[in-house]
């Protein structure tokens, strides 16, 4: 009888501190369910470069939109927005660093397009919904999971749209192009970075929609210069030496470097507007040297509408009022001549 | 003092509180022991361990900034020995082998420019302008690749401001350049092959790295000035100090510091070709187990060991001390005089094994006093039988005298009653041994003594008989009525005339007997009276029978118990009235009883 | 078993469970979670251009001092009353401190005293020191623009007229900057003139005004970073002004503006550590949420910067902060 009074206090005072213990995780376990009516919103914009043109100006216009949401709708509007600096690793870090803070939707300008799946897990796992834009990701990455956009200009059609401003000069009148009379326009290629999906397709189907419009060509030359104007500027610096008097084009994939070989022309001398420079973008510079005549033509995607799309993207998800949207959403563009 | 007053207590308390201190005390010592040693040495080893962490992470941050250079190095070197030195200038154009190589380590090359002598670009990739009012030869790189031309020489980080830039741009870059052979038509003539490496793929590296317990890494040059420090622009800043000149001085290794008030770890590795130091910086301040909270695990962990201890060495304790103080219970109830207590018996081997001992320990005690108590019956049955065998041989010798005169005398007729008398006197005397008669009996014994004495004595007295009817079946103890009435004879009747009387009267009063032998004899005085029943020296008198009254008093007392006996009431020359008093029984279960006493 | 003993064991379990809670539960003592202070920086402009060394301080803190930062611009620049809204908003948010660049310091002081919001305010760019103010940073305006007159009365003669090109002189700042400017300036006899940025034209204006009709000449001095900018980048445009506009100076500095420093299209200008000023202002803020307002002013040094000294290796942290 003893023995068993003792065992069974023994089992009690044993079982007590579990018990608590199990309270405990319980109690831990249990979390308040998320209240349901929204207040604020927090988006995540990672660029890749903060001192691209283009990427500044429609950075300036998201944040317009979002200001313009905040006062009509009365919800705050939290932009994080971050630069990279061209550094895929610092994007990654900057990702997860947002995803910690705990914001809403990441709205992601990747700097290398073939390591999305690092960002794309992450927000995965956080389920965080991802619009990618400007710089697209390639399609399996895009279709790894459901919550995931692109917004972006369609390189082919800025190309045609590019293409169809020289052929349609050209048809008007050859020898706007064919300066020199020898039945060949004669062209320098100015491309954006290597790896960027946007640079190939516009080099490409600039070129073919020439050829398609019956432009008789001949290049000289090209060279990468990673959609920067001091680059492009040195490149036809070179260029503009080696091949003096020959060049009657000059195709940009971009504004900046279509700028850039617009200074190079003036800095040696050349009258601007002899040289027929074309570019894509319509970034506020580029509209400016439309005007003066120095920029032949460019393709403008309305940069507020770019921003807008993103930004409706970004709001629909958060506020769960997106259904079934496009994965893919291109901005419209037109072309601009003088 | 104090030892002895413990020593004392401790001798007070019983087994299972004692067991239970030195259990206690002892498990309490070794938790305690264990406790402080255990932690002590995590504590230690805690130490050592993190030292040795640090030593691995800046091994490998050591190797990777090695790699890294290698890299630049490698570049440089394949620059110079695979493009540049097979080029000739005038002729040809490094720019796409420069490009490609460019494209390959874009992660780490902000830009890559060759310079000629006179401070000229020949190329550079990316495709860059030089600043109109910069001179390339003034510039610190530029200098220091030309006057050692063997060594590539780093810089330290800084802004390159020698290209055209855009806008809002600046790079910071380690410049690595080494002078090379340009080959111009037939000339050939010293160049710089500059290298901007950029700085935040060297801060990569060094990101997210983190030594245990909020320490960090930084790299300084060999000239002690800091490259690269988490903090780097705060130091500037003024907002955070780093004694990094004083670490530039240490030995490869640990180092034990005091700075800003804090002790802290510095681990000092140098890196190979470049002369840098990576310093890696561990503050001691929180590496012992230090929170409250494990201190607390530890007293928790030591009182859970210490109350399991306690309860195990309770239920032991009970096990041995419970048995033994049920044990020492039923102990006291002997004691107390209640034999017949069931011994406890249970616990251990010897526990149990000490209550079968004390039990048949107590069975024999109990077996003992029995046989003493039986003893003593039988002695006082002996003591009674002997009593009782003190009839006295003279009445007979007298009796047969008187007999014999008889027979002489030719009174045939008395002589036969006499002996008839006698002889039913003896039978009843001896009774067949039985010390109990009926009442029949004994008054059947004393007529005929009283017959016999009457004929003696020449019919000097008379004597009746009363006694009711009911108590003739009732037990009386043989030879009380005799002695009585000799003492009587003897004391009463000698001195009267033919007017003495004697009577005997048996009445029952309930549970009571009372036999009186009455007589209007002499009488004795109160003195005389105490001495008859005290008297202890017994001297047989000639004429009695020699039993006499105290003897019936001793045998009523013995056999019936203190409340009865004989009381003697007498006047001095009226008379006096002995009675017997006892206790009212059937002779059948007395006889019952006695059969069985007297069959021990 | 005796009641005494029963009473024991169970207070001993008793102890036990308590114990345990204490070492390896939260219940009692609870570990000091690291709290992430949300802090919200609220700035006079609809943009953030000007910030930008200002936000790599602050994002170095907000590391550091485990803050979570949010930049917030307003919608119209210069207003004082969206200010107002914003921080109030901020707090209810949930901020736990403001920093707020004011548009106009003592109407914000006299906004804090009346809506009392219960979180520390910091002021940036202004030194007030107020019972509300939990603490303030900025450049010594006055102090600054003497220096910068001291040097701009080094290099031009005092028989070339001034310009002094403001944002505004009420608002937060330029008052002292200019005073601080006039001060040495009208000792050393020079005529100063001011214009104030209207209108977005209103420098343009004022500079072709020079070159046509006539051929004016100036020294132009802007007092805050703004009007710098935009000077600069009206002179970057065109050659012609240059001839004409003797030396462009200024107070505050943009990546852009020390280019055109290089070039030399701007002669000097007063720079201040921005990175620092960041760094500082959410470290007071944090330490303000922790418990301690200093109520004092945090001054940050400012130096005179000309093209040569950009290559110089000790402004060359300040003014192109490492991220």
């Amino acid at each position: 009888m003893k023995t068993k009074k003792i065992k069974w206090k023994a089992g009690l005072i044993v079982l007590l501190p579990v018990l608590v213990l199990i309270a405990i995780l319980i109690h831990g376990a249990v979390r308040s369910p998320e209240t349901a009516k929204r207040t604020s919103m927090r988006i995540g914009v990672l660029l890749y470069r903060g001192d691209d043109t283009f990427i500044s100006t429609l950075r300036a216009s998201l944040e317009e939109c979002a200001k313009e949401y905040e006062k009509e709708n009365g919800i705050k509007v939290t932009l994080d927005i971050l630069d990279a600096k061209g550094n895929q690793n610092t994007q990654n870090s900057q990702a997860e660093r947002l995803i910690s803070l705990g914001c809403d939707v990441l709205c992601v300008n990747i700097v290398d397009r073939s390591v999305a799946s690092i960002i794309i897990d992450k927000a995965e796992t956080a389920d965080i919904p991802l619009v990618f834009f400007n710089r697209e990701p390639v399609e399996e990455d895009l279709n790894r999971w459901e919550k995931i956009y692109y917004v972006g200009a369609d390189a082919k059609k800025s190309a045609v749209l590019q293409g169809q401003i020289l052929v349609d000069a050209y048809n008007r009148n050859p020898e706007s192009l064919d300066r020199n009379g020898d039945g060949l326009v004669s062209y320098v290629m100015l491309e954006g970075e290597s790896s960027h999906q946007d640079s190939l397709i516009r080099t490409e189907w600039s070129v073919q929609t020439l050829k398609d419009g019956g432009v008789p060509l001949k290049k000289l030359t090209g060279g990468i210069a990673n959609w920067e104007r001091s680059q492009a500027a040195a490149l036809m610096d070179q260029w503009l030496k080696g091949y003096s008097g020959e060049i009657e084009l000059v195709l940009c994939n971009n504004d900046d470097m279509a700028l850039g070989a617009i200074d190079s022309i003036e800095r040696n001398g050349i009258l601007p507007g002899s040289i027929k420079v074309v570019g894509i973008d319509g970034t506020p510079a580029g509209k400016e040297a439309l005007r003066n005549g120095k920029l032949f033509g460019t393709v403008e995607c309305i940069r507020e509408d770019y921003a807008r799309e993103i930004f409706d993207l970004a709001e629909g998800l958060i506020m769960g009022t997106l259904n079934n949207h496009e994965k893919y959403y291109w901005c419209p563009q037109s072309a601009l001549v003088n | 003092m104090i030892f002895q007053k413990l020593r004392r207590m401790l001798e007070n308390t019983s087994i299972r509180y004692n067991i239970f201190i030195y259990f206690t005390v002892t498990s309490l010592a070794a938790s305690i022991l264990i406790g402080i040693s255990l932690y002590t040495r995590m504590s230690g080893q805690m130490f050592t361990s993190i030292q040795e962490e640090n030593q691995i992470v800046l091994q490998q941050m050591s190797r990777s900034m090695d790699v890294y250079l290698r890299g630049v190095i490698k570049l440089s070197d394949s620059l110079y020995y695979n493009v540049i030195k097979n080029a000739d200038i005038s002729r040809d154009s490094v720019k796409n082998e420069m490009t490609i190589l460019y494209e390959n380590n874009r992660d780490n090359v902000e830009k890559i420019a060759l310079f000629s002598r006179p401070g000229k670009m020949v190329q550079a990739v990316p495709a860059a302008i030089l600043k109109e009012d910069i001179s390339v030869c003034d510039e610190a790189w530029f200098v220091s690749a030309l006057e050692k031309t063997e060594n590539i020489h780093f810089s330290r980080p800084h802004v390159q401001y020698i290209f055209e830039n855009s806008e809002n741009r600046y790079n910071w870059v380690i410049s690595a350049a080494r002078a090379v052979e340009i080959t111009k038509g037939t000339f050939t003539d010293q160049g710089v092959l500059l290298i901007d490496m950029r700085f935040d793929s060297l801060e990569q590296l060094f990101d997210g790295i983190t030594l245990g317990n909020g320490g960090y890494l930084y790299l300084i040059g060999n000239d002690g000035e800091i490259l690269y420090h988490p903090d780097e622009q705060l130091i500037y800043s003024g907002q955070a100090e780093e004694n990094n000149q004083v670490a530039a001085k240490y030995r490869d290794g640990n180092h034990e510091e005091k700075f800003g008030g804090k002790k802290r770890l510095v681990t000092v590795k140098t890196i190979g070709y470049t002369g840098w130091k990576l310093v890696g910086v561990t503050p001691l301040s929180g590496m012992t187990l230090n929170k409250i909270k494990t201190l607390l695990l530890v007293v928790f962990i030591i009182d859970l060991v210490m109350f399991l201890l306690a309860m195990i060495n309770s239920f032991i304790s009970s096990k041995i001390t419970d048995p033994i103080k049920e044990l020492e219970k039923s102990v006291n109830e002997i004691e107390a005089g209640n034999l017949n207590t069931r011994v406890y018996s249970g616990g251990s081997y010897e526990i149990r094994h000490l209550g079968t001992s004390i039990q048949s320990m107590a069975d024999r005690i109990r077996k003992l006093m029995a046989d003493i108590v039986a003893e003593h019956e039988s002695k006082r049955k002996t003591e009674f039988d002997v009593l009782q065998s003190q009839i006295n041989p003279h009445f007979l010798y007298n009796t047969l005298d008187i007999i014999v005169w008889m027979i002489e005398n030719e009174q045939k007729a008395d002589a036969v009653r006499v002996v008839t008398a006698l002889a039913r006197f003896f039978r009843i005397s001896l009774s067949k041994g039985k010390s109990i008669i009926p009442v029949k009996d004994e008054l059947e014994h004393v007529r005929n003594y009283l017959m016999i004495q009457q004929m003696r004595f020449k019919n000097r007295f008379t004597f009746t008989i009363e006694a009711e009817d009911q108590v003739m079946d009732l037990a009386c103890l043989k030879l009380m009525l005799q002695p009585l009435v000799e003492n009587s004879i003897y004391h009463g009747m000698e001195f009267m005339d033919g007017d003495g009387e004697i009577k005997i009267t048996v009445k029952r009063d309930g549970e009571d007997l009372y036999m009186s032998v009455e007589d209007n004899g002499l009488g004795m005085s109160e003195e005389q009276v105490e001495k008859m029943l005290k008297d202890t020296g017994h001297v047989p008198s000639k004429r009695g029978s020699g039993i006499g009254v105290k003897n019936v008093n001793e045998r009523l007392l013995l056999y019936f118990g203190k409340e009865y006996g004989l009381t003697i009431e007498s006047e001095p020359d009226e008379g006096t009235k002995v009675t017997a008093h006892l206790k009212a029984v059937r002779y059948e279960e007395l006889e019952r009883k006695g059969e069985k006493a007297d069959v021990k | 078993m005796s009641n005494k003993e029963r009473f024991l064991w169970g207070a001993s379990a008793a102890i036990l469970v308590f114990l345990y809670l204490l070492s390896s539960t939260d219940l009692i003592i609870k570990e000091k979670k690291k709290e992430i202070y949300p802090i919200s920086v609220i700035i006079e402009d609809t943009n953030d251009e000007y910030y930008a060394n200002f936000r790599k301080g602050m994002d170095k803190a907000a590391e550091k001092l485990q803050a979570d930062v949010s930049f917030i611009t307003l919608y119209q620049e210069n207003s004082e009353e969206e200010q107002m809204e914003l921080l109030l908003r901020e707090v209810k948010d949930g901020a736990r401190a403001v920093i707020l660049s004011p548009v106009n310091e003592t109407g914000v002081v006299m906004r804090l005293d009346e809506a009392k919001p219960n979180c520390p305010v910091i002021l940036l760019g202004s030194s007030l020191i107020d019972s509300s103010v939990a603490a303030s940073i900025s450049i010594d305006g006055y102090e600054t623009g003497r220096l910068l007159g001291e040097e701009v009365a080094k290099r031009e003669e005092a028989a070339v007229p001034v310009w002094l090109l403001s944002e505004g002189l009420s608002y937060t700042g330029n008052i002292d900057v200019y005073d601080g400017i006039r001060s040495v300036l009208d000792e050393r006899g020079y005529s100063c003139r001011l214009i104030e940025n209207k209108s977005e034209d209103t420098y343009r204006t004022a500079i072709e005004e020079m070159v046509y009709p006539g051929s004016k000449e100036a020294v132009i001095i802007a007092l805050d970073v703004e009007s710098l900018d935009i000077a600069s980048s009206i002179l970057e445009g065109s050659t012609v002004y240059a001839g004409c506009v003797k030396g462009l100076y200024g107070v505050g500095s943009t990546t852009a503006i020390l280019q055109r420093l290089e070039k030399g299209i701007v002669k000097g200008l007063m720079a201040e550590n921005r990175y620092n000023e960041g760094y500082l202002s959410i470290r007071s803020a944090v330490e303000a949420i922790q418990g301690g307002w200093t109520k004092n002013h945090i001054p940050v040094e400012s130096f005179y910067v000309e093209g040569k000294d950009l290559r110089d290796p000790t402004y060359e942290k300040l003014l192109y902060p490492i991220e």
